[in-house]
């Protein structure tokens, strides 16, 4: 499995990190209600189709990149920088 | 107080010589780390270039000449060798890196066999050309790998992993000067 970095370019799966859904980024503001929090922390979807999730690339170049694969057919589709995503990139 | 001696990061474990294939440490280098600013990095390509004589290189990529190269590090570049000019301040955060990092100098003919046995990465001479830069694993150690001549790789690791890294190395090059 390869992911396409997007400052590194096509690279093997050992160089990242998985860390899970990439709603994670996505953090209710401290005001928000109970049920939202109890969903940003504790429910996912078990999509069997195309679904986001969040690498960190620890073996290059130290990028968070949120990932779009599909769980039906193992195609990795599309990676993004977080940064980029969140706007806070230069 | 005691006269404290200062120690290389490499000291004692290079140099390896195993077959025509050498390692030493290049401890003379003066690291510094050059964060731009958001939406600076032009300007600090220009200022990069009056002060130290090379632009910003491109992903993957080192500018300059041996003495006076930058390296591209992933989010941030990597000045080698000169004290770094102040005047890159006003587009960077600078950070002086020297101690941090232990730099190997790989030359030799086992060299490409070497390096694919212990990194994911296509590091074959014909593709990885001269002057390309790489970050990556050698096992489980994160390194940069930069091609600075026809035989020769400069191998970045942490200073703390100085030692796994020379062990490393050193099996994998006895491992296929074996099957030479």
């Amino acid at each position: 499995m390869r992911i396409p970095c997007p400052t590194c370019g096509d690279r093997d799966r050992r160089e990242f990190y998985y860390v899970g859904d990439a709603q994670i980024i996505n953090r209710p503001s401290p005001e928000a209600s109970e049920d939202i929090w109890n969903d940003y922390l504790h429910n996912r979807d078990n999509p069997a189709g195309v679904t986001k999730d969040l690498w960190y690339h620890e073996n290059g170049c130290n990028s968070w990149l949120v990932v779009t694969r599909n769980t039906r057919t193992h195609e990795v589709q599309h990676a993004e920088l977080v940064t980029k995503l969140k706007g806070d990139g230069s | 107080m005691i006269k404290l001696l200062p120690k290389t990061a490499a000291a004692g474990l290079t140099p390896i010589k195993i077959s025509n294939t050498t390692i030493i440490e290049i401890d003379t280098l003066t690291l510094t780390s050059i964060s731009a600013n958001k939406g600076k990095s032009e300007k600090l390509s220009e200022q990069l270039k009056k002060s130290h004589g090379m632009s910003l290189p491109h992903n993957g990529r080192a500018s300059g000449r041996e003495g006076a190269r930058a390296l591209w590090f992933g989010q941030h570049t990597l000045l080698v060798g000169p004290k770094c000019d102040e005047k890159l301040n006003k587009f960077a955060i600078l950070t002086d890196q020297s101690d941090a990092w232990v730099v190997l100098r790989m030359s030799g003919d086992l060299l490409e066999n070497v390096l694919m046995r212990l990194s994911p990465v296509d590091i074959r001479l014909k593709t990885f050309k001269v002057g390309s830069v790489v970050r990556t694993g050698l096992l489980h150690v994160n390194v940069t790998l930069h091609r600075v001549g026809a035989n020769t790789i400069d191998v970045y690791g942490f200073r703390s992993m100085a030692k796994t890294l020379c062990h490393e190395l050193t099996q994998a090059l006895s491992a296929v000067a074996a099957r030479d």
